[in-house]
């Protein structure tokens, strides 16, 4: 070395095209493999289980493999994105904000950031899908805010991840300990909850609370927002680590919305009607305070046909059933009065028809009997929902962009105007925001059309392990079907059933006959095969079992390969030198996600109410939160706001509704808050039980240590 | 304003539960203003295996802090004993201290450590002191992930219960423009003290273990200690005597006055090996500079001739609180091995790019490297 550093040297050394690949082949390399290895759990325990254990098919393989490939290269290139750019930007702003601004610069910034990472990733889609089946007479006041009052969830969202960001920062600058904040809003969330149960609008709501909680803070806000504490914290806390600190502003902004929607509920719960009959909601009398819930008189029909039974379209009309029919004739005639209803596409109108349509009501829409037999032949069998690959790389695209350059911008103008900084390594952060939002695009394509296609399939038919399900997409309808090739079996019993042969693809199986399946005046029997109960052993409870182990090892898979937590994790070992390894904190968060999971699928299976769940759990979260380290604290409650992102929510949502859709309509919420108390549960013991090691070998120097 | 004055760099190397006590006593003893870096110590630990089986020991972490004070060179055993006597750091398990004689070559005037201590006799109660000669300070930089491995063999050899701190290296790397993203930054920096007679079998058991004589490996380097003790308790777990082997050898080596008396004997394996050249009467120049500073100093470090940096983050704890504009609490150290003829080259660039501005408040310090090794 000493001769070689002798001479000045060059500033670049100049690297051919084939020298750069074999830089660039290893790390690439190395970073999809790591990826591999995160995703390889979920994907083969999901087509093993749809395989081996539900023994069904998996449909669209190619696609779902293809996604896969397109998942997994969004994987690394976000993850890239994260730690070349978007951390480095969060921390560069962090270490300068305290030292080159005010206390009220810093909070106005913390506020805009906060707010503006939710409208960046707001999760109401995800919300939505959760809250698909919410009946609005069941839930009105949820399905206002899932609906027409979408945007005040969203701005409530904000609001509050606005001032727990805010709070964050204040709890930086001062140095105050996580535990009263943690103390006092669980408290109060409690409180609120536990109120909220006894109301029977806002009972709905608490499911919808505290899931915002855990699916505001996205794959793009932690990252940043972590790497903007941890920057702030080296500048002003004491210690060389501060205790963890760098951490908390996550777990904040988990707490605070799920406060912000409660309030909300509340505010607007008073002007909103309560849960009641179907027919009281449609009834004349009542239909001012129902239609308040909608955009329109149009946008309440539209819903009314598409959710209520026949009398309740009914009552929608002052003329009564007869008015109903003719309206519907004419939609059938005229477009412009179908375009409000039900889209100017004849089409929906006729599905609709015969999907859901009385046998009046296809008449009124098909006018002949052979319209109708037509029609039926053409829409009653499955019908695939189509892939778009253009349009679904073009919303995952806008999505990324969405979620991605606001951010960025707003903080690359707060360094380079406010604070009057230069960008450290430009070159590297924004090559860093631009694999960023690739990978992200790249991740929302891969998931849509890989991972989450593979779980809906897996999710849907999940039910089938303690109950008989009919299995949709296999449903066909035998025309001209004959009751005459009916024949009777006998049971041992002696009890009789009816079936007949069908021949299928080469082979003939029977089929359990069910005169309400047969349409005498079209001639057509409709068809849907039956699977399980898989496993019925113990009165049913085996196949439950079996369902809350596949809930377990689902969470645990898709946790491993969540890129927040792997950002959480990575910062985690960095602050701590490495005492607490990056593969422990995620082994950690994965099994408390996935017991979790298995809890939110015991809520859904047995209708538990929410509260009972999440109340005891927050409790004895609490009381170990007391016992424990301010470091594990710290730690420990921001792993609840980073297991619930991009891969987790559509595996759990799917099987949630899957499960939900089976059981009885159960709306989807809570899975996703049960799944993120369970990790900070997790990491705490973990936390107690290091901590209590590492005392006792200490305590051992001083004890044995007599003076020498 | 620039001097040049000699000092003691004393370094406490201890557990982060007895962090608290030891910057109580030197606050309480006038040194306002000292460094923090966010460490783990490493000991090994006895794997129990069904039938009485034998495992590898395997190594555990517990955080730790290195907690480094720059004061006048006629005080450095003294502050070292504090530190000491503050941690209670004589009962094996607890830490180490390392007192090393440094040249502070320029400083901004904020900085100088001369004037940032307002210790005086009374600061130091009597009291037996503990300090051993005698010692040679290791310091290894690996790759991340390696750091286990180097601290694996201080351990096993008995030296020493090493600390392992996080950096990022520059070098090749930056010369390489965006490619530079795919050559790993991380690196862990292994740093403890071993007995003279065996600091040089030590290292070339680390350079041998941890494949230093292959490129892009990593660097080892012997320093001069002042003084220092050793915390030599580097197994986690109880014991079944009166008194442990680590309080039975340090009371020997007290009688004894050094620790030749149980110097590892030179291993006739390495006879026939190649013989390794090392690079030898190297300085060891340092430079303490505010969080974000670093990066562009270290270019022109680099421009200057110096071969590759170590930078590692370092929390200096001092008068000046949050908002004012006095020294960042968050700092970063850079380390660099030089020839000696390079230093004022470098220093120089690294001046003409600010580093002793009123933004930046660097300290640069030197010393000297007697033996270091590396892939060359």
């Amino acid at each position: 070395m000493s001769q070689t550093a002798m001479q000045p040297r060059d500033r670049r050394i100049r690297v051919g095209f084939q020298q750069a690949l074999l830089l660039i082949r290893p790390y690439v390399w190395k970073r999809v493999k790591e990826q591999l290895r995160s995703i390889w759990l979920i994907v083969a325990y999901l087509l093993l289980f749809q395989t081996l254990v539900l023994r069904l098919a998996v449909n669209d393989a190619l696609i779902i493999s293809l996604g896969l490939g397109i998942a997994i290269i969004g994987l690394t290139l976000f993850i890239g994105g994260l730690f070349l750019g978007l951390m480095p930007l969060g921390e560069a702003i962090g270490l300068r904000l305290p030292r080159k601004s005010g206390l009220h610069v810093i909070l106005a910034f913390s506020f805009v950031l906060g707010v503006g990472a939710t409208f960046a990733e707001p999760a109401i889609g995800v919300l939505r899908m959760a809250g698909a089946s919410v009946l609005a007479w069941e839930a009105p006041l949820l399905f206002l805010l899932l609906n027409k009052n979408a945007d005040y969830l969203v701005y409530a969202v904000g609001i509050g991840v606005g001032m727990a960001v805010m709070a964050g920062m204040l709890r930086f600058i001062y140095q105050l300990s996580l535990k009263p904040f943690i103390y006092i809003l669980v408290g109060s969330l409690a409180a609120l909850s536990a109120w909220s149960y006894f109301d029977p609008n806002l009972r709905h709501i608490t499911g919808l609370a505290w899931d915002c909680g855990a699916v505001t803070t996205g794959p793009v806000t932690v990252p940043l927002v972590l790497a903007l504490g941890i920057g702030i914290c080296r500048v002003v806390s004491a210690s060389s680590t501060g205790g963890g600190s760098g951490f908390g502003v996550v777990t904040l902004a988990s707490l605070f919305p799920i406060l912000a929607v409660l309030v909300l509920g509340m505010l607007l719960g008073s002007s909103v009607s309560r849960p009641m009959e179907e027919s009281r909601f449609f009834s004349p009398e009542n239909r001012p305070y129902s239609e308040a819930l909608f955009d329109s008189r149009e946008a309440m029909l539209s819903y009314a046909f598409q959710n209520a039974r026949e009398e309740s379209h009914s009552l929608m009309f002052d003329g009564g059933r007869a008015e109903m029919l003719e309206e519907l004739r004419s939609m059938a005639a005229d477009e412009e009065k179908r375009s409000a209803i039900f889209g100017s596409d004849l089409t929906t109108l006729e599905r609709w028809a015969v999907a859901r349509g009385s046998e009046a009501q296809r008449i009124a829409v098909f006018g002949t009997e052979e319209a109708l037999l037509e029609a039926v032949n053409l829409y009653s069998g499955y019908s695939k929902p189509s892939l778009r690959p253009g349009s679904m790389a073009f919303s995952g695209m806008q999505a990324a962009a969405r979620a991605i350059f606001p951010l960025t911008v707003f903080l690359l103008l707060v360094l380079l105007l406010v604070l009057r900084e230069k960008l450290p390594r430009t070159d590297e952060v924004i090559l860093g925001i631009g694999l960023a939002f690739v990978g992200m695009a790249f991740l929302s394509v891969g998931i849509e059309s890989g991972l989450a296609k593979l779980g809906n399939q897996v999710g849907g038919k999940l039910p089938a392990l303690f109950k008989s399900i009919a299995l949709e997409e296999e449903r066909s309808t035998v025309i001209n079907f004959d009751p005459g090739t009916v024949t009777t079996a006998v049971t041992a019993s002696g009890d009789r059933t009816d079936f007949f042969f069908l021949q299928q693809e080469g082979g003939v199986k029977t089929v359990p006959y069910d005169p309400e399946r047969y349409d005498e005046k079209t001639g057509t029997y409709v068809y849907t095969p039956l699977r399980g109960p898989l496993f019925d052993g113990w009165g049913g409870f085996a196949g439950i079992l079996v369902l809350f182990i596949f809930a377990f090892v689902m969470g645990y898979g898709a946790t491993l390969a969540e890129p927040a937590l792997n950002a959480l994790a990575v910062t985690v070992e960095d602050v701590t030198v490495g005492t607490f390894r990056k593969a422990a904190l995620i082994q950690a968060v994965a099994i408390g996600v996935g017991a979790g999971i298995s809890l939110g699928v015991a809520k859904i299976v047995w209708a538990i109410p929410l509260v009972w769940l999440i109340l005891p759990l927050y409790l004895l979260l609490l009381l170990i939160t007391a016992l424990s380290s301010e470091e594990y604290v710290n730690i420990g409650w921001d792993s609840a706001g980073v297991t619930t992102g991009p891969v987790t929510v559509p595996l759990v949502l799917a099987m949630g509704l899957g499960i939900g859709s089976q059981v009885g309509g159960v709306e989807g919420f809570g899975i996703l808050a049960a799944a993120s108390v369970c990790p900070i549960l997790s990491v705490l013991i973990v936390g107690l039980v290091v901590n209590w090691k590492r005392k006792k070998a200490l305590g051992e120097g001083l004890e044995s240590g007599d003076e020498v | 304003m620039i001097t040049e004055t000699p000092a003691a760099k004393v370094t406490g190397f201890v557990h982060r539960n007895i962090t608290d006590s030891v910057r109580r006593v030197l606050q309480d003893a006038g040194i306002i203003e000292y460094y923090l870096v966010p460490s783990r110590s490493v000991m090994l630990k006895k794997r129990k295996a069904p039938f009485g089986l034998i495992l590898e020991h395997r190594t555990v972490d517990d955080p730790a802090d290195r907690v480094i004070c720059f004061v006048p060179p006629e005080w450095g055993r003294s502050v070292a004993n504090l530190i000491i006597r503050g941690g209670d750091l004589s009962k094996p398990g607890r830490g180490s201290v390392m007192v090393e004689n440094v040249t502070i070559s320029r400083a901004h005037d904020l900085c100088d450590p001369t004037n940032n201590t307002c210790m005086t006799e009374e600061s130091f109660p009597d009291g037996p002191a503990r300090l051993r000669d005698g010692l040679t300070g290791i310091c290894c930089i690996t790759q991340r992930g390696e750091g286990d491995n180097v601290a694996r063999i201080a351990l096993e050899t008995g030296a020493c219960v090493p600390l392992v701190t996080f950096g990022q290296g520059t070098g090749v790397r930056d010369k390489l423009g965006l490619l530079r993203i795919t050559i790993p930054a991380e690196k862990e920096i292994a740093i403890f003290a071993a007995t003279t007679y065996d600091a040089d079998e030590i290292m070339d058991m680390i350079i041998e273990i941890a494949k230093l004589d292959q490129p892009g490996k990593g660097f080892i380097y012997l320093f001069p200690l002042e003084g220092g003790l050793i915390n030599m308790k580097v197994f986690r777990g109880t014991h079944q005597h009166a008194a442990s082997i680590e309080q039975i050898v340090a009371a020997i080596d007290e009688i004894k006055g050094d620790s030749r008396w149980r110097a590892i004997a030179h291993q006739p394996d390495q006879i026939g090996r190649p013989a390794k050249t090392y690079l030898r009467g190297l300085k060891s120049l340092s430079y303490i500079c505010n969080e974000g500073r670093g990066e562009e100093l270290v270019l022109a470090a680099m421009e200057a001739g110096a071969p590759g940096a170590t930078v590692n983050h370092m929390h200096y704890a001092g008068r000046r609180g949050f908002g004012e504009q006095g020294i960042s609490p968050a700092r970063e150290m850079i380390s660099m091995i030089v020839h000696p003829s390079q230093v004022d080259s470098i220093t120089d660039a690294m001046t003409g790019k600010g580093a002793l501005d009123d933004e930046t408040h660097g300290l640069f310090f030197i010393s000297p490297v007697p033996k270091a090794y590396t892939y060359i």
